[in-house]
């Protein structure tokens, strides 16, 4: 028996961050650049009066590929340190420093991602307390050697990489540029690529809040140039631990398409995902942002959620509600317009929030029976007619017709967001009369025919009730607009409630309720005596005569209400329409053959 | 949010989609009784439409979800006749279609949600006159079958509690709680709706400081740290209101004038003046404290939507608001206000179109005589004219 270590499996451990943790392998590059910033950071806090720190990227084609070299002259390593922690996977120089919150680089596994680009990498590197420098060359065989170097080498470290086959052929020098000047957009220490065909500082970028004042048009071309889509106004951001930007865009946004950020920590780029950072319904909003505080993942590509990150989203939360309080107080006409631009966006953001209902409800637009018109104008007109809502869009498209002529408003609540918005009326805005529509709402839109003229449809109105009574629809005689319409079919309480009802209990415990026919049970037909059609209706007596015509009448209203018709139904039409077709034939001698139900 | 587990891209009808789509949008975050009331008829309506469409669509877990939501809504929004109608669907269509149709729910939220149902009826069935005794114990071994089955058999034994208190049956009562600690591991609902029945039990046992000493613990969150949560959530865990209502109700229904007493001077004072009027229960408590400052605008049109709406209540629901409107007119009389304007049907005016408070007293106590008599004669254990004397006892009179 002995103690023992356990071993490790390098190549195994790459496996696992290339296919776990790491979503690419360019990771290597912003590790290599975290490293370097991070060397030069703890440079600075060790000699105060160390002002120049600078990274260097070089790019070197060979005969069998290219070589980057990432070039600092930051604090450096000592021989020891080389051993402890180059070669122990988990151990970070950061980790155990006093002032770890400083550098993101804490996990000890950032330079372990080289090998997902390179088979070898090698370390040169010179302490700043030392006059020596050390080579460190590992393999991604696990094998490692260090050599203190005999040529001088300038504080700070090198770190050489070798491209060569499908890896070569990924990372171009095009691909490079533009990913460490992604990664490195906002760094504060200057970093200059030297490749074979460019030469440029790839940070040396204008950052608003960076510059003692900045006009909006700059921050919006700095958003511009960062996201690529142009802006319609700009939020600022900043509170505690952050600095940023939540730009408001300029074209309709839907909330299921992902919207692309970016997130620095501490001036080095994490992520496009704002998802845990930026309010859900903000979907029309992109935010350019750059926190302190926050602790990212392993992989450095996202954010740890914890109290900080929630401090964060709602500071955000908060800039933007302060923004379009604003808006309301002192810019009128841009908050129409952005309402105009993102009405959904912000009909999502007015079901969350009471005080935004308030400012933006007024300008939201709506489909009603008059037309579009805005949340003032139905606010408004609630003061003087009654305005009712449907909850579904068929369902308006039903009633619409009813309401020529009417003195009423009917509101179209079947798009997404809308019924809720209007069903929250009552509660923000008092005296406001706003109802949701309902199967009892048709009573108030129907009216008594004549009595002459029920009196000469009875006969046929009874006749009627027995052609429906297969479907369980009542047929009546009813007064209503407009006058085109022949009849009104209204969906009552559904067919299993009705069975369930007739057939009896059979549990047996709803004996002795009186739980029977409420007014809108079961569904409808409504003939309409204002139809000259319909009228005549009343010479009709011969009874199959009848049937037929009251099941034409019947399947066009289903037709015209937008209702599905299923198997029976169309079978119901189908032969009703033969049977009138053989009739007119005929020359309206009485019907033969077998009816349809 | 309601219907909160379907997951709308799987279903193949984007009608039926999007109609539970916007249900969910609609209902997402919101948890509060008031919000079920304002709104129960525009989403019973969705809810009608997206359990036609399932049906249609033999989309039979989502068409289940429906049917308890149906009853769920119904019930919070106040419409109990509804939850009797849907709990008929809801026998026949799991009989014939459950264990068909859905083979493997047992191994879903379906499990969870068909021993909700049966708690929801129980609570409606309770209060109800035409469920006799007869009926009460044939749904109880139903209740108690499905809650051994489906694995949530506390929720029983907590129906069990309430329906000691309502009987003033201690064993009943003690019984209940016993089972009920006994399978309380299993709960992963919200602590504090699962446990409210104890404010009851403890009355009824005569221990109002448990009782107090219960309540202030919801009140200080001082409950097991895995059910923290329920505070996001749950109206009666965040709102004073809402506890104060369901204390001094239970002290009531269990027979606790003392206990009443206590919890209307020490707690419900202290609630902001425009919340001492949410309910027809602080009504009467404004009535003890002589408040009728809003007598008009509030207070009597009150009375008159609760008896508008009693064809949609319970019948204990309609005893308790008649015997609080009752002791509330009998004070309104001893304040000096002896007649006031109300529409009330079959109540005689005076010439003046006024009527008496008095009289408007006796009106409701002769609606509550009435349900008290049908339940107690649907109920052997049923003791109405105790649950009078508190009221009066309450209300000093």
């Amino acid at each position: 028996m002995g103690s023992y270590n356990f071993k490790v499996d390098l190549k195994g451990i790459i496996r696992l961050l290339s296919d776990n943790l790491y979503s690419s392998d360019k990771v290597f590059l912003r590790e290599l650049l975290q490293n370097s910033v991070d060397a030069v950071d703890a440079r600075k806090k060790a000699e105060p009066e160390f002002k120049d720190g600078r990274i260097n990227v070089y790019y070197r084609k060979k005969a069998d590929g290219a070589q980057i070299i990432f070039e600092d002259n930051g604090i450096g390593l000592n021989k020891e340190e080389i051993h402890t922690f180059l070669s122990v996977i988990g151990q970070s120089s950061k980790r155990d420093t006093e002032v770890r919150n400083s550098f993101i680089g804490q996990f000890g596994i950032g330079l372990l991602s080289c090998f997902l680009a390179s088979n070898e990498i090698k370390v040169l590197t010179r302490a700043a307390s030392e006059e020596k420098g050390y080579q460190w060359i590992g393999k991604s065989d696990g094998s490692y050697a260090i050599t203190a170097l005999r040529k001088e080498i300038p504080v700070g470290t090198q770190v050489h990489l070798e491209l060569t086959g499908r890896k070569y052929e990924v990372f171009t020098e095009r691909e490079i540029i533009d990913d460490l000047a992604e990664y490195g957009y906002m760094l504060l220490t200057p970093v200059y690529f030297k490749g074979e065909e460019q030469e440029k500082i790839l940070n040396q970028n204008f950052i608003p809040w960076r510059q003692p004042f900045s006009v909006s048009d700059d921050i919006l071309g700095f958003g511009e140039q960062l996201l690529g889509e142009t802006f319609f106004d700009v939020v600022p951001l900043s509170g505690e631990g952050m600095k940023g930007y939540a730009f408001i865009s300029a074209r309709q946004s839907s909330a299921n398409s992902a919207a692309r950020h970016k997130i620095y920590l501490k001036n080095m780029f994490i992520t496009e995902d704002g998802q845990n950072v930026v309010p859900k319904w903000a979907f029309f909003i992109r935010c350019v942002l750059n926190v302190e505080d926050l602790t990212p993942t392993a992989s450095r590509e996202s954010f740890i959620k914890d109290q900080k990150l929630l401090h964060v989203k709602s500071q955000i939360e908060k800039s933007i509600f302060d923004y379009f309080v604003t808006l309301s107080q002192y810019d009128v006409r841009k908050l129409k317009q952005l309402t105009s631009i993102h009405n959904l966006a912000i009909k999502s953001l007015v079901v969350e929030n009471e005080q935004i209902f308030k400012l933006f409800f007024p300008f939201l637009t709506f489909p009603t029976s008059q037309g579009v018109m805005t949340g003032f104008q139905i606010v408004s007109a609630s003061q003087k007619i009654p305005v009712n809502y449907t909850v579904d869009v068929d369902e308006f498209r039903r009633i619409c017709p009813l309401l020529e002529g009417t003195n009423s408003l009917l509101v179209n609540g079947g798009y997404v967001y809308d019924a809720s918005i209007l069903q929250r009326l009552p509660r923000y805005y008092k005296n406001v009369r706003v109802k949701a529509f309902d199967e009892n709402s048709y009573e108030n839109l129907l009216e008594e025919p004549p009595g002459e003229l029920r009196d000469k449809m009875a006969y046929f109105i009874e006749c009627a009730m027995d052609a429906l009574r297969p479907f369980q629809c009542k047929v009546s005689l009813k007064s209503f607009s407009p006058n085109p319409l022949q009849a009104l079919y209204v969906q009552g309480e559904e067919d299993f409630l009705s069975e369930a009802m007739d057939a009896g209990s059979l549990s047996g415990f709803f004996e002795g309720f009186d739980l029977g026919k409420e007014e809108g049970t079961g569904s409808s037909l409504y003939l309409n005596s204002n139809n000259n059609f319909i009228k005549n209706l009343g010479q009709v007596r011969n009874q199959d005569f009848i049937k037929v015509i009251v099941q034409v009448i019947y399947i066009q209203a289903l037709l015209g209400g937008h209702y599905t018709l299923d198997g029976k139904k169309m079978e119901v039409m189908n032969k009703s329409l033969q049977s009138l077709m053989e009739y007119a034939m005929l020359g309206g001698v009485g019907l033969e053959g077998d009816l349809p139900c | 949010m309601l219907m909160e587990n379907v997951k709308t891209q799987n279903l193949a009808s984007r009608e039926l989609a999007d109609v539970i789509k916007r249900l969910q949008k609609m209902t997402d975050g919101r948890y509060d009784v008031q919000f079920y009331k304002d709104n129960g008829q525009t989403l019973m309506q969705m809810i009608k439409k997206i359990m036609r469409l399932s049906k249609q669509e033999k989309e039979w877990y989502v068409y289940f979800v429906s049917l308890y939501e149906s009853i769920h809504v119904s019930s919070r929004s106040g419409e109990k006749m509804m939850v009797i109608k849907y709990a008929e669907i809801f026998y026949r269509d799991s009989a014939l279609y459950m264990d068909r149709e859905l083979p493997n729910y047992l191994d879903t939220d379906m499990k969870n949600l068909n021993i909700y149902i049966y708690g929801t009826i129980f609570r409606n069935y309770l209060s109800f006159y035409q469920i006799d005794d007869n009926k009460m114990k044939k749904f109880m071994e139903m209740y108690e079958t499905a809650a051994l089955k489906y694995g949530k058999t506390y929720m029983y034994y907590e129906s069990e509690m309430e329906m000691g208190i309502l009987y003033h049956d201690l064993e009943m009562a003690e019984h209940g709680r016993r089972y009920f600690e006994k399978y309380e591991h299993d709960m992963n609902t919200c602590y504090v709706c699962g446990h409210e029945q104890y404010l009851g039990y403890y009355l009824l046992c005569g221990d109002i400081d448990l009782a107090e000493k219960l309540m202030q613990d919801f009140r200080q969150k001082r409950i097991p740290q895995k059910y923290q949560w329920c505070y996001k959530n749950c109206e009666l865990a965040q709102e004073d209101y809402a506890m104060f209502y369901e204390i001094l109700k239970y002290s009531l229904i269990a027979g606790s004038p003392e206990g009443f007493r206590l919890f209307y001077q020490k707690y419900w004072l202290t609630l902001p003046k425009e919340k001492r009027r949410e309910d027809t229960l602080f009504m009467f408590c404004c009535a003890i404290t002589g408040d009728f400052d809003e007598l008009d605008e509030k207070d009597l049109r009150m009375a008159e939507k609760d008896v508008r709406d009693c064809g949609r209540m319970t019948t204990l629901g309609t005893m308790i608001d008649s015997l609080n409107w009752m002791c509330y007119f009998r004070l309104l009389d001893r304040s000096g206000i002896r007649e006031v304007m109300i529409e009330l049907p079959d109540l005689l005016k005076n010439d003046n179109g006024k009527t008496n408070s008095l009289a408007i007293s006796r009106y409701f106590e002769q609606r509550a005589d009435e349900a008290g008599t049908k339940l107690g004669r649907a109920r052997a254990k049923f003791d109405y004219p105790m649950l009078k004397n508190t009221c009066l006892e309450c209300a000093g009179i």
